[in-house]
């Protein structure tokens, strides 16, 4: 049952929303989670990778249950046979994202925030005394993945988090640009396939002009289930238009041939680095809806965990002063924007100038990054190949 | 007169073509989508965000 008043209401119970709800619980106000869903975390639409786990845990220790494996290192496919292998101990992990999603939402329930499921949100309102209404379809799970809506309840909270994810239409309704708009954006496919494909502590990459060049293809191994979350990722724009679990299969069965599938999952993922206005009055975009997500390689969770976290700081400071204006909530927006968004920024342009080098340059500029991790990652690396490494220095400089 | 068909069969629930709907036409609820015909503006746009070909505009017989 929902009251009819909260002092915050977060919509969606990914990563995000989880986080900015467990955090506005912890200091004492009235939160309410709501997820569509009936299974939170299910259907998995991720490719399950993350970045160092000190990362994560900035948050709090992760749950042991949740941790597949430590990735220790990277390697690249490159075009014409030139790889790049990078060494990193403990440079990322691979998540169960279907144990993980439900543990950090009941920490949030822990915590106190209520958290509801197979409930939707249909309509946010403008603020009106303060407050934003919120209607909420509430539905039952039929325990088949779809929900029967029973009731629509007209919920007030004096703050509204959005955290719906790729499909931000909480955003659009309260008139925020959010859309995802073709080219700015990748469609993804991930066939999990039973076994261990690629090297189990590695996450493995295949890019470039002789594989796919919108994207790449991966390997991220899983080893306590024994699996290999095998995908891909391109830019939707109409290129491979409707056909990329089609092109992903091929290259899966190119690439490991005889690969038992277990299940195929899809997602969406915004790849335009982060929205440039994403806060409203007693309103706020948090996550993959505001585009949190890393431009290069798409990787999200830990960028909109700790954007949940931000976004939570800045709400209880104004929750506590009453004020939550657009102009204070910028404060959150400019502390993203300083901890991942700059960063962001430089990985668009990046992603951009790769994908736009013809075959030869694309191998070129391969071999000088391969030069810099035989290296070990020494700026000096670069200079053993001066002219290569000045002509692709300069291009990327002048890349618009 | 066009007209936006999505197979159930093919569909992984991704909720990809929610996100890039420009007319907000389309919505995941459970792992159902649902169309709202009168909002569909049959661009396409979907069709290509889709990883699985669920959705295709096709010419509809009789509408």
């Amino acid at each position: 049952m929902l009251d009819s008043r909260y002092d915050v209401i977060v919509i969606g119970a990914g990563p995000a929303g989880s986080v900015a709800a467990r955090n506005l619980a912890r200091e004492g106000h009235k939160v309410l989670l709501i997820e569509k869903r009936e299974r939170i975390g299910y259907p998995v639409r991720c490719g399950e990778a993350s970045t160092t786990l000190a990362d994560l845990q900035t948050y709090g220790p992760i749950d042991d249950s949740c941790i597949e494996s430590i990735i220790n290192g990277l390697y690249i496919y490159g075009p014409n046979g030139v790889n790049i292998e990078v060494p990193k101990p403990g440079t990322g992990i691979m998540l169960n994202r279907e144990i993980f999603d439900p543990w950090l939402a009941k920490l949030a329930a822990d915590d106190g925030a209520q958290v509801e499921t197979c409930a939707r949100a249909d309509f946010v309102g403008d603020v009106e005394g303060g407050e934003r209404m919120v209607r909420i379809v509430l539905g039952k799970g039929n325990g088949d993945g779809t929900v029967t809506e029973t009731a629509t309840q007209e919920v007030f909270a004096k703050m509204v988090i959005a955290a719906d994810g790729v499909e931000s239409r909480i955003g659009r309704m309260v008139g925020l640009d959010c859309l995802q708009y073709p080219g700015k954006t990748c469609t993804g496919v991930d066939i999990q396939v039973q076994g261990i494909l690629t090297k189990p502590d590695y996450l493995t990459f295949w890019q470039g002009h002789d594989f796919i060049n919108d994207g790449y293809i991966w390997s991220f191994p899983k080893q306590k289930s024994n699996v290999t979350n095998f995908g891909a990722g391109f830019l939707a724009n109409g290129k491979h238009a409707g056909n990329i679990l089609e092109i992903t299969m091929e290259w899966l069965e190119k690439l490991f041939p005889g690969a038992k599938i277990n299940y195929t999952v899809g997602g969406l993922i915004p790849v335009s680095s982060v929205l440039k206005d994403y806060t409203l009055d007693r309103f706020a975009l948090v996550g993959d809806a505001a585009h949190h997500t890393n431009p290069l390689t798409g990787g999200g969770i830990a960028s909109a965990m700790r954007a949940g976290r931000f976004c939570a700081q800045y709400v209880n400071d104004g929750l506590g002063r009453g004020v939550l204006s657009k102009e204070f909530l910028k404060q959150y927006e400019k502390r993203c924007y300083g901890y991942f968004g700059k960063m962001h920024d430089f990985e668009l342009k990046f992603r951009r100038f790769l994908l736009a080098l013809n075959r030869d340059d694309q191998i070129g500029l391969y071999k000088v990054l391969q030069g810099f991790a035989l290296g070990g990652y020494k700026k000096r690396a670069f200079l053993k190949t001066p002219m290569q490494s000045a002509k692709y220095l300069y291009k990327f400089w002048k890349f618009k | 007169m066009k007209k936006l068909v999505h197979d159930r069969k093919v569909c992984l629930a991704c909720a990809g073509c929610v996100g890039m709907c420009p007319k907000m036409a389309l919505d995941m609820y459970g792992l159902e989508l649902q169309i709202d015909h009168e909002k569909c503006i049959r661009c396409g746009i979907c069709t290509n965000a889709c990883p699985a070909g669920a959705l295709k505009i096709t010419e509809a017989d009789n509408a």
